[in-house]
């Protein structure tokens, strides 16, 4: 399982990553493996306001459906295109090209220290096995 | 929990393992569409050991069969297999099955895992006649390999495979142990079942991984054999299947013979086929990319006409496929579903959803 030391963490299993005034946000490698082949996705407009732990869209495998939730308040400023077209990025690059949307974040240093960094996370994903 | 014999072929795989009428099974080990694809294109090897065995035999074996389910089992000869039912009294599905002739006085009923037990004791309490009743469920493993290559595979293991033809079946041995193998399956796929005693069950997998490497073979989890049954449009007990529907609503009409004489459920199904049925099931393929789910209301115009028993996606299609009772007096060729409180259109079609 990757767990890449330079991102934080949520107890839903979505991953964000600061870059500059945007955080970008996706799901972890733990997620994508635990949903199997992610054959949909949908994600809210770009331009919507969500909240910390509010739902920005879902996310489909052959099996099973789940919500995905924020990260991080504030307004989604981009939403992966690419990715919308080839939900097979996130079981194949869940860090990367899988990225859903980027965030314009209302308060990035309080909300990103409600998070869980890598050793946590990780920590976290063992204990739920 | 329970596990089959290859349980621990299973973990050296690395599948994902997860609770199947009572088993511990494999969900799935590559993924799902790889492996939905391997069995439609080349040949996949499952382990289907939690499938129940009931033995019925003794001098009014085949009365009893023939009261007991509803197709026509004195047409079998020793060697056919047959698609069936248990039904109750009011002509509900308890579980369906397939019957296997063994010999003239003996019969071998495969069915459901989660249904076994009440399959038995069901069995029992219809008892009629001179016969033995044996759950030898626990004893025999059941291995299926299905796909377009699957003859190659296993005629290198047993020699007479070539000659089993679809829906029959032989009795072989491997490694001294005797083996019933079936060109059945639930893939819509050339295939066999091999039904064989539990202590040989982990080395006939093995000759067959073996056989088909070269084939480019790959086991199979319960996830695509879900996708896969679901393609062709088979029901599965507890979506499509329950014991308050009757196999005429399931486009299953033809395996019930209602002039072949009184069987459990027959006066109740006679007066359905003089009626008509209330729903009928069809398949939905969906226009756009969602994905249809067990339980999703359908609607037309603005109408609720029935719900989703299987929704899924369909890797053959890449789409959205469903499984749906329909208010049998709507003929519309575009439906609605209700897909968490969004309603998506889909085309009502034929099943299966793919031709082979």
């Amino acid at each position: 399982m990757q767990v890449p030391k330079d991102l934080k963490y949520t107890k839903d299993h979505e991953w964000a990553r600061v870059e500059g005034a945007t955080v970008s946000v996706g799901i972890t490698d733990y997620a994508q493996d635990k949903l199997g082949d992610v054959v949909f996705i949908e994600i809210e407009n770009g331009g919507t306001r969500v909240k910390q732990g509010e739902k920005f869209g879902t996310v489909e495998s052959v099996k099973s459906v789940s919500d995905l939730f924020s990260p991080l308040s504030g307004k989604i400023t981009d939403v992966n295109k690419d990715l919308l077209e080839h939900p097979e990025y996130v079981n194949k690059d869940p860090y990367g090209k899988a990225w859903m949307i980027k965030l314009a974040a209302d308060a990035v240093k309080d909300e990103m220290s409600q998070l869980m960094d890598a050793d946590a996370y990780e920590k976290y994903c063992k204990e739920a096995g | 929990m329970k596990r089959t014999p290859l349980y621990e072929t299973h973990r050296k795989l690395g599948a994902k393992l997860m609770e199947f009428g009572g088993y511990d099974m494999p969900l799935q080990y590559t993924g799902i569409i790889d492996e939905h694809l391997t069995v439609r294109n080349k040949a996949g090897i499952f382990d289907v050991s939690h499938m129940g065995e009931i033995f019925i035999s003794g001098k009014d074996a085949l009365a009893f069969c023939e009261w007991l389910t509803p197709n026509h089992v004195a047409r079998l000869s020793p060697g056919q297999a047959q698609y069936s039912f248990l039904l109750n009294e009011q002509g509900g599905v308890i579980d369906d099955l397939i019957i296997y002739r063994l010999d003239s006085d003996s019969f071998m009923f495969c069915v459901n895992a989660s249904n076994t037990d009440k399959d038995y004791s069901w069995i029992l309490s219809h008892k009629k006649g001179k016969v033995i009743i044996d759950n030898r469920s626990d004893d025999i493993g059941l291995i299926s390999v299905q796909g377009p290559l699957s003859g190659k595979i296993m005629e290198p293991i047993f020699s007479d495979a070539h000659d089993v033809k679809r829906f029959t079946f032989k009795t072989d041995t491997y490694k001294g142990r005797q083996v019933y193998l079936s060109r059945t399956g639930y893939t819509g796929e050339d295939g066999y079942e091999c039904f064989v005693d539990n202590p040989v069950v982990v080395d006939l997998w093995n000759a067959i991984m073996e056989s088909g490497a070269s084939y480019g073979i790959k086991p199979i989890g319960l996830g695509a054999r879900d996708t896969l049954r679901a393609e062709m449009g088979y029901p599965l007990y507890g979506m499509e299947l329950n014991d308050t529907t009757t196999p005429l609503s399931a486009n299953l009409g033809w395996v019930i013979k209602i002039d072949k004489g009184p069987f459990v459920g027959s006066e109740a199904l006679k007066s359905v086929v003089e009626h008509g049925v209330n729903k009928r099931l069809v398949g939905i393929i969906m226009n756009g990319k969602s994905i249809p789910r067990h339980q999703n209301p359908v609607q037309w115009k603005d109408r609720i006409i029935g719900e989703v028993t299987t929704g899924t996606y369909s890797p053959s299609l890449s789409r959205g496929i469903a499984m749906a009772y329909v208010d049998n007096d709507v003929e519309s060729n575009e439906v609605g579903i209700d897909i968490r409180s969004i309603l998506h259109t889909g085309a009502v079609v034929q099943l299966p959803f793919i031709k082979k």
